[in-house]
């Protein structure tokens, strides 16, 4: 990618969780959307490549074709950055909402990458010697060995 | 080129997953001196990348962005290491339904190899030697809790998921290979098993062509991957060629050694779909089996099971980007994951494309998709009866999120087209189909090619159609006892040479 690309890339992939929202709301500059991004490029076919790479400059100049303003993501504020990229994956367009899906999903791997927002997303379970919550109706057994889940 | 590294063995295989490992497991154990050569990385006694990006990176073929071609493409996802797509997998084992063995025997006649009481011997020891057992209760988690409290509340055939994990700890993460090595795929179980009984291994040994001179397999040829060289090697085997690359990889690898007819026809897939649910209470999908229970329906010509994924793909599964989506992101053990799994009867190709990849033609049926529709109708209504509080049922045109039972007949009666769907594969067959007549099949009643000598195929490729189960324990039980004949045949050869 080049660097505008690169950059592009990150204005698109940090505006799916802008910072200053509720929730997960990461610093931006603690999380490398572009490495993860460029890793998922090299790791697939040369056609998927192109699609994440399309998929970037599609949502990067989302703005100029879904609103008519003449500016890149960036030029938007953060809520309004979200606002058209959940325009992108509710589109009619089944392309645009499956690139957009694709770059959401690279966002991802970025994201769940830092240590905190992993612990921020309670996905793992909350102590390794406590043991997981059984379902409603099912007799709670804990196994023997530590539940510690994905590291 | 000329070959750089060379070797010889009885017997050559190339791909180490569910078939090929099997077949060295068998041969070796027969005496014969085997030298398997995997493609993929060699990651037995290596930590597995904690973070699955880059687990994926290296273990799934192509990130699995591999698809089929067209308009709408559908991920086909396999495996690229020692172990194939085993060494990823959920470890769930079914044997071939009767009425499968059946119908392979009376319209394909391969009664020759799939006799019932020979194949029961199969299934019995494998199952011994990989650990079979049913999920037991303490590994439910609550994902698998749930399934089994909807079909008990909605009576419906549930039951736990026999796995060859018998030491699971329930860990979740299956799809990253497992990091206690509980689950007996074939890189911790047939792959070191052959090895002890003198079978060589070469990992990232990629085989590009089958050598054939005179109507007969007499090796291979390919490139080794040693970091930034590759070295082109020639692998000579005394007895037999086993090819078992993968339903996607031995056609491409057949077709490049010359043979066509029939090669890469009759590709089929059984391929899933997801509903996710949001439950007010903690469900943490991150502790249980991966896939621990299921729900059978093969009447209906599906079977549901439970999913649990990395927080990277359930985040990315959850609706909307911004506030909506960020406020579910720090929730994310509130939701469980269920798929459906429908046995498709479309037919498609395979063939090679411009840069050697393969090209998968397959357009989904209207009546494949129809039963989609209703079994993902079905998980949500599961979901409901779980407790849930929103339901996500992932299809297009449709609202993303349902709040309330009734919504599930929106589910039922939406009118969809195939760009609505989300479809993913995994388990792929038929592209080098079994057939006792030669105008029919690739490889006859023994797994050996029709039209070379000395050549055998040993995986997904050679069913003739989808089981509508999980296939890995029938390919393993099926190469075991082809390669039980090829080594007869081989112990044959030796005698009269
Ligand atoms: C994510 C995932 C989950 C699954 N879960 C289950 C499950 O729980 N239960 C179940 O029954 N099934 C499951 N399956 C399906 C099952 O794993 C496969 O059907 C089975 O492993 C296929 O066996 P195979 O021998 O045909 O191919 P594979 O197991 O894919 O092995 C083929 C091997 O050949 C190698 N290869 C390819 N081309 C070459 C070449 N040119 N030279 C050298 N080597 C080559 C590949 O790298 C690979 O290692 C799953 C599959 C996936 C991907
Ligand atoms: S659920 Fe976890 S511990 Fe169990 S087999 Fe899978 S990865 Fe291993």
């Amino acid at each position: 990618m080049l660097r505008f690309e690169r950059r592009w890339a990150h204005d698109v992939m940090s505006s799916f969780a802008p910072p200053g929202g509720p929730g997960l709301a990461p610093d931006p500059g603690r999380v490398d959307f572009v490495g993860a991004l460029r890793t998922q490029m090299r790791a697939s076919t040369p056609l998927a490549a192109l699609g994440l790479r399309l998929a970037v400059w599609m949502a990067a100049l989302a703005p100029l074709w879904t609103l008519g303003r003449l500016r890149t993501i960036r030029g938007l504020r953060p809520a309004e950055r979200a606002a058209v990229l959940a325009r992108l994956l509710r589109s009619r367009l089944y392309l645009v909402r499956e690139l957009t899906l694709f770059l959401k999903l690279a966002a991802c791997f970025a994201l769940f990458r830092v240590p905190e927002l992993r612990a921020q997303s309670h996905y793992d379970p909350a102590q390794a010697d406590e043991g997981p919550p059984a379902a409603s109706g099912v007799r709670r057994r804990l196994p023997v060995v530590a539940t510690g889940g994905a590291p | 080129m000329t070959p750089r590294w060379t070797d010889e063995a009885d017997v050559v295989v190339v791909g180490t997953g569910a078939g090929g490992a099997t077949a060295a497991r068998v041969l070796s154990e027969a005496g014969l001196e085997v030298l398997m050569l995997e493609e993929g990385p060699d990651l037995r006694g290596v930590e597995r990348p904690e973070q699955l990006l880059e687990a994926l990176a290296l273990t799934m073929r192509d990130f699995g962005s591999q698809t089929t071609a067209g308009p709408v493409p559908m991920p086909l996802l396999q495996g690229r290491l020692v172990g194939g797509s085993t060494a990823i997998n959920s470890g769930i084992v079914w044997r071939l339904p009767e009425d499968v063995r059946r119908d392979w025997v009376d319209r394909f006649g391969l009664g020759e190899l799939l006799e019932a009481r020979a194949l029961e011997r199969a299934f019995e020891r494998i199952e011994r030697e990989l650990e079979v057992t049913e999920t037991p209760l303490a590994l439910y988690g609550g994902n698998n809790g749930k399934m089994a409290e909807a079909a008990a509340r909605l009576g419906l055939p549930g039951k736990p998921i026999a796995r060859n994990a018998r030491r699971c700890e329930g860990r979740a993460r299956c799809l990253q290979g497992c990091p206690s090595r509980a689950r007996q795929s074939m890189d911790v179980s047939y792959v070191p098993r052959a090895i002890e009984m003198g079978a060589r291994l070469r990992a990232r040994a990629r085989v590009e062509r089958i050598v054939v001179r005179g109507g007969r397999a007499t090796g291979v040829r390919g490139t080794l991957d040693d970091g930034d060289r590759r070295v082109p090697f020639e692998a000579r085997a005394r007895r037999a060629v086993v090819v078992a690359a993968g339903a996607l990889h031995t056609p491409i690898l057949l077709r490049r050694s010359g043979l066509r007819r029939g090669v890469g026809d009759r590709f089929q897939a059984h391929p899933g779909s997801a509903v996710v649910g949001r439950f007010d209470e903690p469900v943490v999908m991150a502790f249980g089996a991966t896939q621990g229970y299921e729900v059978p329906l093969r009447e209906r010509g599906f079977k549901l099971e439970t999913l649990a994924l990395p927080p990277e793909m359930l985040a990315a599964r959850l609706p909307g980007a911004g506030a909506e989506w960020q406020r579910r992101l720090v929730e994310l053990d509130r939701y469980a994951q269920w798929c459906a799994q429908v046995r498709f009867r479309a037919l498609g190709t395979v063939r090679p494309g411009w840069s050697g990849r393969p090209v998968v033609r397959y357009v989904p049926t209207d009546d494949d998709l129809a039963r989609m529709q209703a079994a993902i109708a079905l998980l949500c209504e599961m979901m409901f009866a779980a407790g849930a509080t929103e339901v996500f049922p992932g299809l297009g045109g449709l609202p993303e999120v349902l709040d309330r039972p009734e919504q599930v007949r929106l589910v039922r009666e939406a009118r969809l087209s195939r760009r609505d769907f989300h479809l993913i594969a995994s388990h792929l067959f038929g592209t080098a189909c079994a057939h006792a007549d030669r105008a029919h099949g690739v490889v006859d009643a023994r797994l050996r090619a029709h039209d070379v000598e000395r050549l055998y195929v040993m995986d997904a490729s050679v069913f003739p159609t989808n089981l509508g189960v999980n296939p890995q324990h029938s390919i393993m039980a099926v190469v075991w006892l082809a390669a039980e004949r090829l080594a007869a045949d081989a112990g044959a050869m030796r005698a009269a040479a």
